[in-house]
């Protein structure tokens, strides 16, 4: 996906404009609109505020699979589900 | 901007792997906590390979802590350190050197009179400062910079956002299975999902 660059070698300007336009179609609507006019700067706090977000979205997730799972026991149909995925 | 279907697929598939090894052994909460945490980052890792720099330093870092969790509070499991494995004091003078070497790419250009806090250099410190951030949240980005910082950020930006849609859909398809309080509470916070 991410293109190597030898060193030395320019980066065009359709390249940056390209991946800024990457970046800021990852943020959510909700943040791209706070963004108001794009700066280097903006876009760089609003990928590292992207990036937290998703970080406590997983540790919350993780919360409640542990809770999910310690109900599991072999014959429950949670781990039924997993099985069969597994196949 | 999204994940490949081949990428999903075989993130799935890990997923699975490694938490089936969970499921299977008895542990307190936190303990499994911290091994769903583990197998997340490991199967989104193993299904980017080795083809960016975030996912080789995840792999590195998590291979060392195998599943053992340490049982702390979760801030400290919460991200791996990034780099290259290297000493404490090697990564402390790699930073260092980089910002004498940034700070000599400063001086070259025109400086503006004492005193005068221009906006663009007000501008250029805080672009610097969001980057120092960038690179501590991206696994293995410590020496990156400009382009390839943002590169690798949009890679594992990307891959995080699959990660975090897998465990909401893992998470909504046993919460759906269960009759467990756990399971009501999550079905309550979701109905309109």
């Amino acid at each position: 996906m991410s293109s190597r660059r030898s060193g030395g070698s320019r980066i065009t300007e359709e390249e940056i404009n390209e991946l800024i336009g990457k970046l800021q179609s990852l943020l959510p609507e909700s943040r791209r609109r706070s963004m108001g006019r794009a700066s280097a700067s903006k876009l760089l706090k609003e990928m590292c505020n992207y990036i937290k977000s998703l970080h406590r979205e997983v540790d919350d997730l993780s919360d409640r699979l542990s809770a999910l799972m310690s109900t599991m026991d072999r014959d429950s149909p949670q781990a039924e589900i997993i099985r069969n995925l597994l196949r | 901007m999204q994940a490949t279907a081949s990428f999903k697929l075989t993130l799935l598939r890990g997923m699975l792997a490694g938490l089936s090894g969970v499921s299977s052994r008895n542990m307190g909460l936190l303990e499994r906590k911290a091994a769903i945490k583990h197998a997340a980052d490991m199967a989104m890792a193993a299904a980017r390979g080795s083809g960016a720099r975030w996912s080789r330093a995840l792999l590195t870092d998590l291979s060392k802590r195998k599943a053992a969790p340490t049982g702390a509070g979760s801030r400290l499991q919460s991200r791996p350190l990034h780099g290259c494995g290297a000493s404490s004091f090697g990564r402390k003078f790699l930073r260092r050197s980089f910002r004498e070497r940034s700070c000599r790419a400063w001086k070259r250009r025109p400086a503006a009179p004492r005193g005068v806090a221009s906006a663009s250099i007000l501008a250029r410190r805080m672009v610097k400062k969001r980057a120092q951030v960038l690179r501590r949240l991206v696994p293995g980005a410590d020496a990156l910079d400009g382009f390839s910082l943002l590169e690798e950020t949009l890679d594992y930006a990307v891959s995080l956002r699959a990660q975090v849609e897998l465990m909401r859909g893992l998470t909504g398809a046993l919460a759906h299975h269960s009759g467990s309080p756990a399971a009501r509470s999550y079905q309550e916070t979701n109905k309109d999902s």
